[in-house]
């Protein structure tokens, strides 16, 4: 037994010397001479040859023929073994100072790539020189060309790769890398090129895969039909091998969840330049670039430390002159089941990251004219400048946007700066951002979002806001509700949103009609979500009817009025329920008249039809007094129940008259579909005009 | 001894009128609109009917009655005359406009989800949603838009449990709510989808 091939060497040398001397041109050899050993088993600490033989015999001709059989060979590394090993050469002759095998036979009845016979030649000079050539070398199910040389100084070795499966390639090389369960197909091309004097010094590569297909049974991790192409040059350096590397992907699909990439579309190139230490394992960047067709690049630089999978220190930078193709391709698969899951993004963006082994230490991020519209048009960020700086721990540095406003539930607001603090899971104002807001502004003195940036974790913010001027009369045209003239003004001292509801502590004020409405316990439910609810309740106190008539084009009333709002709920902002009641205040002193438009109106509202007072001799007065109004809407669903003040007969006052001509609007109908009531208010006709 | 032998029964008499009503998860009403939900948003069966009556014998919702053994005929008497109180507790409400908006919402969406459910890529998950099983099923390019419309109508089925218990007035039944949904969905699972058994196995209808 043989314990290394030194040694193996030292005992094969002298009888092929002997036998190379015995049959070279300076023996004349008439008769042929043959020479056999065997070797039971040579080995290593993690390979072993089994029945050697080796059996040399020179010819009349003075050319020799060689055959090595090995009969079983045990790789390194556990990468399998070779059976029935077998190196032939009929005809090694001399020629130019050295023995040539023009045409040899290399068989193998098993090998981790299959059955092997494959045709070779090559050469071996005295001064140690030699040269070998493999041709069709059977290998996963392609062919495998190599050529080998040597020249006492340096050695070179040459493989060419035609149409090799991938699969049994990658388990070859990594063990395990591709999953038992995977589906893999491809083929595998190129050319590796590796030469060096002692060792190895320089390596380069140029490898196509194409027709590669992969699918996870949980298709998670899916491709088809990809090309890729790499090119690499690589040459070692003291105890690292420094490289640059080009990586092109110009067709083909692929899923990596939640990634998807149709490199058709936006073809992905990536070029790396750096060093590995294979000893330390240690993998340095120093520059690489990922592009995705003409869209954006990313590029960056970094260590890692590949035994471990651990990203050492990081720098990635992007940039993008349409934001549009960064959200489509790279964040809106991460958004999924979000609120901002559907936009349209446009603009030009930049953005830092910095990486260190604890993960993202701090980013930054530059707009350019970036917006984003929610393609369900709930909201809109318009076009926006700024920088938005995030550190994961406390720091100096503020973030400032200066957007021309945003979009919420139809309503516009006027350019506003905002400048805050993005430390760690937490948003905040570094000072209050004042946004105009149809002729006045909501100051936004304190907000603060957590939880926003961590996964797993669900975004709350508290806020306080103060609303100055805000004209009520463009708002409800902007909502498309009943007009309302007036002006908005409010403290909103505890706003939240906590597991997708949105609250307003502390109640809402709105001035308008020179009275106060007071909204309550305002509450919407998942606001951008698929069915937004909003629950409120409201008191309207000291309205001026005049005012409020007027507005609505009603037919003047005057008066005072007051209300309550109970039981409130807009549904996907459809009104599905209240309980309204409008009635004059007790103890009001003030003028009470109601135009016979408005007497028309409001019969036509309770009952379908209007009062026909104009054919009657009522017609010669313009107005009339009243003693109370007092109308009940109790809506369900599509139901509204219509009440009044109550009469004996069953019927109910809607006005209750007083004077002469005295003149009550009395209701006898309760029920009506809320449609029809809706139509009756929208049909209401007012000097020609029509309230839409 | 006389008057003690017939006061005993009207004492215990006046005993069994003391009636405890408990309010248990009403399962079979709630599962009758499950159905009624299930078959409009699915398009399948009967046509929906807006509220579910509770269907007599009801066993989850009862009374606690405690009276001794011997006075189960006074207790038959009495339970004749409660049961309105009864049938007031079994009732589900799915007419409110929260739901009846979810539901609309899961009922546009529908036509999107189905080829998905044909196809055997989602199925009806043991806890009432909506889960991918077979993600290989879908081609590449449709891989996140079946994610986004799973992650919607999860979305919307969770709001769904929580405004029927909330519109019963018991927030408490949610998780209740939502097994009996699981139920359901298995049930009604047109031919061709794919539901999970309570053991958490898939199965095809």
């Amino acid at each position: 037994m043989v314990r290394s091939p030194k040694r193996l060497w030292a005992v094969v040398a002298p009888w092929l010397v002997a036998l190379m001397g015995l049959a070279g041109p300076s023996v004349a050899a008439d008769a042929g001479i043959g020479l056999s050993a065997e070797i039971e088993s040579i080995g290593g600490e993690d390979w072993a040859a089994e029945g050697i033989a080796l059996a040399a015999r020179s010819s009349r001709s003075g050319s020799l023929s060689l055959d090595v059989r090995l009969a079983r060979l045990r790789l390194p590394e556990g990468q399998g073994e070779v059976t029935d090993l077998r190196l032939q050469c009929a005809d090694v002759a001399w020629a130019d100072g050295r023995w040539r095998c023009e045409q040899g036979r290399l068989t193998a009845a098993a090998s981790p790539v299959g059955a092997q016979e494959a045709v070779w030649s090559g050469h071996w000079h005295r001064d140690g020189s030699l040269a070998l050539e493999i041709s069709a070398f059977q290998v996963a199910a392609g062919s495998l060309d190599l050529t080998m040389r040597y020249d006492t100084t340096a050695w070179r070795a040459d493989l060419g790769l035609s149409r090799l499966d991938v699969a049994p390639v990658v388990e070859l090389l990594s063990p395990g890398a591709i999953p038992n369960d995977w589906e893999t197909r491809g083929r595998l091309s190129g050319r590796v090129t590796v030469q060096g004097r002692s060792g190895v010094s320089r390596a380069e590569a140029q490898w196509v895969v194409d027709r590669l297909s992969f699918a996870a049974p949980d298709g998670t991790q899916a491709a088809e039909d990809l090309i890729v192409r790499v090119d690499l040059n690589a040459s070692a350096r003291s105890t690292a091998w420094s490289f640059d590397a080009i990586l092109r992907w110009p067709s083909g699909v692929l899923y990596s969840e939640p990634l998807f990439l149709d490199a058709g579309t936006v073809p992905v190139t990536l070029n790396a330049d750096g060093r590995y230490a294979p000893g330390r394992q240690r993998l340095e960047l120093d520059a690489w670039t990922l592009g995705f067709g003409q869209a954006f690049k990313v590029s960056g630089a970094g260590r890692f430390d590949t035994a471990n999978a651990v990203i050492l220190e990081s720098t990635v930078a992007a940039h993008a002159d349409d934001a549009g193709p960064v959200y489509d391709l790279l964040l809106q698969p991460f958004l999924i089941g979000t609120a901002a899951d559907d936009l349209a993004v446009t603009g030009s963006v930049g953005a830092v990251l910095h990486l260190d082994e604890d993960g993202v230490e701090q980013a930054g991020l530059t707009l350019n004219g970036v917006a984003m519209v929610d393609r369900r048009e709930r909201f809109a960020l318009h076009p926006t400048d700024g920088s938005v700086a995030w550190q994961r721990r406390p720091a100096g540095s503020d973030s400032r946007l200066d957007t021309q406003g945003v979009t919420l539930l139809g309503i516009r607001s006027g350019p506003f700066t905002a400048r805050g603090a993005f430390v760690a899971d937490r948003v905040s104002l570094s000072s209050p951002v004042v946004v105009p807001l149809l002729t006045g502004e909501v100051a936004l003195d304190r907000f603060e979002l957590t939880g926003a940036l961590v996964h797993g974790q669900t975004p709350r913010w508290t806020a306080s806001a103060s609303v100055r001027g805000v004209s009520l009369d463009e708002m409800t045209r902007e909502l498309d509700w009943p007009p309302f003239s007036g002006t908005l003004s409010a403290t909103l001292d505890d706003m939240s949103y906590v597991d997708r509801i949105f609250s307003v502590g502390g109640g809402l004020r709105l001035s308008a009609f020179d009275g106060e409405i007071r909204v309550d316990d305002l509450t919407i439910q998942d606001p951008l979500g698929s069915v937004p609810v909003l629950d409120a309740s409201a008191t309207l106190r000291g309205l001026n009817l005049e005012a409020l008539t007027h507005t609505f084009r009603f037919g003047r009333i005057e008066g005072r009025l007051d209300g309550d709002v109970n039981d409130l709920q807009l549904v996907a902002w459809e009104p599905d329920r209240f309980d309204l009641h409008l009635y004059t205040p007790a103890g009001d002193r003030s003028r009470r008249r109601i135009s016979q438009r408005a007497v028309e109106n409001l019969t036509e509202l309770g009952s379908g039809v209007p009062a026909g007072l104009s054919s009657s001799f009522l017609s010669l007065f313009e107005e009339f007094g009243y003693d109370a109004i007092d109308v009940r809407i109790a809506l369900r669903g599509d139901v509204a129940e219509i009440d009044g003040l109550a009469r004996e007969d069953g019927g109910y006052y809607l006005v209750r008259g007083r004077g002469l001509p005295r003149i009550d609007v009395i209701g006898r109908n309760r029920r009506v579909a809320w449609k029809d009531l809706l139509d009756r208010l929208r049909q209401i006709q007012v000097e020609g005009a029509r309230i839409e | 001894m006389t008057k003690r032998l017939l006061g005993f029964p009207l004492i215990a008499m006046a005993l069994s009128a003391c009636v405890t009503i408990n309010i248990y998860f009403p399962a079979a009403a709630a599962e009758e609109a499950a159905r009624t939900i299930v078959r409009d948003v699915l398009q399948t069966g009967e046509p929906a009917e807006e509220t579910a009556p509770a269907p007599e014998g009801d066993d989850q919702s009862y009374r606690d009655a405690r009276p001794s053994a011997w006075l189960v005929a006074f207790g038959g008497l009495l339970e004749r005359l409660v049961p309105p109180a009864q049938a007031a507790q079994a009732d589900i409400n799915i007419n409110t406009g929260p739901i009846r908006a979810i539901r609309a919402s899961l009922k546009r969406r529908q036509p999107q989800l189905a080829p998905f459910y044909q196809a055997g890529a989602i199925g009806f998950d043991n806890r009432g949603s909506v889960a991918i099983r077979d993600l290989g099923a879908v081609a590449l390019s449709d891989r996140n838009r079946l994610k986004k419309l799973v992650a919607d109508e999860n979305a919307d089925r969770s709001r769904l449990y929580r405004e029927i218990a909330s519109a019963n007035g018991h927030p408490e039944w949610e998780s209740e709510v939502r097994q009996t949904f699981a139920k359901v969905w298995a049930d009604e699972a047109p031919r061709g989808y794919w539901y999970q058994d309570p053991g958490g196995a898939w199965r095809q209808r």
